[in-house]
């Protein structure tokens, strides 16, 4: 097959070797942001400025579509509301907490156990606001209220370049994901479930087959160490060999993130929801790269500082992996529950060449589009050419702009003929 | 403190680079030029030195005419050739040329390669055709005089073969090959001909290199040379020759270069995947025909521009989402090849293989030396 379609993925380079085996560190920090949002929609604040939140207390909601709550990840006294840039580039409203570091927890009520059905552990999911960690926030509840399943996938690829945060976490939390998978096994219904992860992990995936010996339906499957393997449509694909339109429910799978799982089994250990996260801060501008644990809501500020600053003056910081990470211009943006990293690059303009049409962006699309077509159709705004190449289906990987030998911001072109197609189709 | 700028997303690039590209390209062809220049010597000291000529000649032709375009529209003249490669068309058009064409035609015939097949297009990534293929007609068709003062004319395998219309009985095929010192001299590249057509081993050696760094796509060159190779062997069959007689098709004329070396020009070869190899037949059909039921001796050139002008088309055609539309590509992928392969053989069912009459070998030689100074 692959030879008349181009191998829709490629191997690159990896630039894990900066964190992996730094030390992770702890922090708690005095001031916490705690942003209100998920993707696109903001949730409404549930306190009020001057009142004391314990830790694992809800703080906010959002109730339209999807319900997410918020919870506050320290206990102290809320100080105030602000409207700050959130890691998606939009200004959204932010609960500003002061730690008064004496953790008092409150615990989540009707926490399930081991026993629990279908229903309660999606429920349970419900209530605790579990997003797929893997980047998108979806929420996982949605996900697994279905009976069409028959393959649970678990997602420990991680193909990001710089990012080493899943790996670690699963690393040290052995126990928690195997409760955190077998729950999720039971909630999806499926018929099997398998555990995704690159080969070269060798010795995680001994340790891991150890571990799942008396779960004969859960398989640890390796999978080819390329770019975007994390993404659910590839996964899906070398796993099941389907293909699907819209949600991979469509091709009978459930996808979730190997964090997602360790932060349930979290919540019904710990009896609280969810509140820290593991996050890597790397990149070849830091003078130390580290993974940090720090409660939701501390601000990147902190986590350069922790990491001791910048070795240049001019850099930008990446929300996320090098990859699919956003740009963001202010320190002051605070990791939410999907930011699994912080990505620092030194700030030069690229000078491109004129395009080759050499075709490696049509041939390396997971989404198998033309890049190179979508850029040209949006040079002369033409809109049914862009619905003729299906611009919509485009998920931003930034695969095009990685291969591209000219050096062209091939992506950020696509970025926008979406944005553009996106405001025409709707007059 | 730091200052946090924004710059589009994502930063993460590969290391491979268009000049990186280009910069292989090159050694490629200097590795073929170098080659060329060795044998060439082999014929005497003149016809060495008339080689050097040539080069030195398109050279400077090609990046004089480059760096005017660039001088006359205001821009950075040095920073405007480090992204425009001139070189590789001149040097293409020094290999590809016939090895005694009059250092005037290359001249003239690259000024207008890359004013009229590159320039006009608005340079390198706009050109709709190979800007080295464009050049090589003009010699062909309006330096016949110049170029034609052709003294090794029975003694290149190309013009030989092609007299028979590359159509060949078994004892004549012997005697054609035994000229030549066997069909794995012809293969090898120990005869005299145009730089870059003499060694088919040199150049699918540089394919194999080109292949595995990635500097060319694979799809062209391996489509092109399977159909042309699967014709000819069926060919042969028919007219009760081996594999010799396909392999001999291959070696001699311009058939493997053209296939590495301009075809596989990114810029003017479909991005689709199906498409290209879509393109490469049509390539291989237009090339094949011209040999077996044309006047000219040699159809690679054509076969190129052909193809060039349809793939904007081809890339029509495939144009969709690759994975809905898997099927219908791959049909009409399998299906042209098939009917490409089909195309060629059927086309020499009515020819019948033409006399040919062995020429002496060592007067060939001697007269290269001679008359070198004619040129």
């Amino acid at each position: 097959m692959p030879f008349l379609i181009g191998p829709m993925s490629k191997k690159i380079r990896s630039e894990k070797h900066l964190t992996e085996h730094s030390e992770v560190l702890y922090h708690n920090p005095e001031i916490i942001a705690l942003p209100l949002t998920t993707g696109a929609q903001e949730g409404k604040p549930l306190v009020q400025v001057g009142d004391h939140v314990k830790l694992g207390q809800m703080v906010g909601l959002r109730d339209d579509r999807f319900y997410v709550p918020f919870f506050s990840p320290v206990s102290g006294e809320v100080i105030g509301f602000e409207k700050r840039m959130s890691a998606r580039l939009k200004p959204c409203d932010h609960v500003i907490i002061k730690n008064d570091f004496k953790d008092e927890p409150e615990y989540l009520e009707n926490v399930i156990d081991e026993n629990a059905s279908k229903e309660e552990i999606i429920d349970f999911m419900k209530r605790i606001g579990l997003l797929g960690q893997g980047g998108a926030g979806f929420p996982a509840y949605i996900k697994y209220n279905t009976d069409k399943c028959e393959c649970l996938i678990i997602n420990a690829v991680e193909c990001e370049p710089y990012l080493t945060a899943d790996m670690l976490n699963i690393e040290t939390h052995y126990d928690e994901f195997l409760l955190g998978v077998r729950m999720m096994f039971k909630a999806s219904g499926a018929k099997e479930c398998k555990i995704g992860i690159k080969k070269y992990h060798t010795e995680m995936i001994k340790k891991l087959n150890e571990l799942f010996k008396d779960d004969e339906k859960i398989n640890v499957c390796p999978v080819r160490d390329v770019y975007p393997m994390g993404w659910e449509r590839t996964l899906v694909f070398e796993l099941m060999k389907k293909r699907y339109g819209m949600l991979p429910i469509e091709a009978g799978a459930i996808v979730s993130n190997a964090t997602s799982a360790i932060t349930l089994a979290e919540a019904m250990m710990t009896k609280l929801p969810m509140h820290k996260r593991i996050v890597t801060v790397s990149g070849e501008q830091l003078n130390e790269p580290h993974n940090i644990i720090c409660p939701l809501g501390t601000s990147i500020h902190d986590l350069l500082e922790l990491c001791g600053g910048c070795k240049c003056e001019n850099v930008n910081i990446l929300m996320g992996g090098p990859m699919m990470g956003t740009c963001v211009t202010k320190d002051e943006v605070c990791i939410n529950t999907i930011t699994n990293g912080v990505t620092i690059y030194k700030h030069k303009e690229i000078e491109a060449m004129p395009c080759l049409r050499c075709g490696r962006c049509v041939e390396h699309c997971p989404s198998s589009l033309e890049p190179v077509s979508i850029k040209e159709a949006f040079k002369i705004n033409d809109v049914d050419r862009l619905e003729h190449l299906h611009v919509m289906d485009c998920v931003e990987c930034g695969m095009c702009t990685y291969i591209c030998p000219s050096k062209i911001e091939v992506t950020e072109e696509v970025r926008r003929a979406k944005r553009f197609y996106g405001l025409r189709r709707k007059k | 403190m730091a200052n946090y700028k924004f710059r589009a997303t994502p930063m993460f690039r590969q290391k491979l680079d268009t000049k990186n590209v280009m910069f292989r390209l090159t050694i490629g062809l200097v590795i073929v030029y170098i080659f060329g220049l060795w044998n060439s010597s082999r014929y005497g000291m003149e016809y060495f030195f008339h080689t050097l000529d040539m080069l030195a000649v398109s050279l400077v032709a090609g990046v004089g005419t480059e760096a005017l375009y660039a001088y006359v529209l205001k821009k950075d003249v040095k920073e405007y050739l480090s992204t425009s490669f001139p070189w590789v068309t001149c040097l293409i058009i020094t290999e590809i040329v016939p090895c005694d064409t009059s250092v005037y035609a290359i001249f003239v015939s690259t000024v207008l390669a890359i004013f009229f097949g590159k320039l006009v297009f608005g340079g390198f990534g706009q050109n709709t055709f190979n800007p080295a293929a464009v050049g090589r007609c003009f010699i062909t068709t309006s330096f016949v005089s110049v170029a034609s003062v052709d003294l090794i004319a029975s003694a290149t395998p190309a013009k030989a073969f092609a007299s028979v219309n590359w159509l060949m009985t078994p004892e004549t095929f012997d005697i054609f090959t035994n000229q030549y010192g066997g069909i794995w001299n012809l293969f090898f590249g120990q005869y005299h001909g145009a730089l870059g057509e003499t060694s088919a081993l040199l150049l699918i050696a540089i394919l194999i290199i080109f292949l595995k760094d990635g500097v060319v796509d694979n799809r062209v060159p391996l489509t092109f040379l399977t159909v042309c190779f699967v014709s000819a062997w069926i060919i042969g069959a028919i007219n009760g020759l081996g594999i010799e007689y396909a392999i001999a098709f291959l070696s001699t004329g311009g058939l493997v270069y053209g296939g590495v070396f301009m075809l596989t020009d990114p810029v003017t070869s479909p991005f689709t995947v199906p498409g290209r190899m879509v393109f490469a037949c049509i390539a291989a059909v237009v090339t094949c025909l011209i040999r077996f039921l044309g006047n000219l001796p040699e159809g690679m050139c054509y076969g190129i521009l052909i193809a060039n002008m349809l793939s904007p088309l081809i890339d029509k055609l495939f144009s969709c989402k690759q994975v809905d539309s898997y099927k219908r590509n791959s049909i009409i992928t399998y299906v042209t090849i098939v009917l490409s392969i089909a195309c060629i053989v059927l086309a020499t069912s009515g020819l019948k293989p033409g006399e040919y009459k062995a020429s002496e070998k060592s007067a060939v030689v001697y007269t290269i030396g001679n008359n070198a100074n004619n040129l």
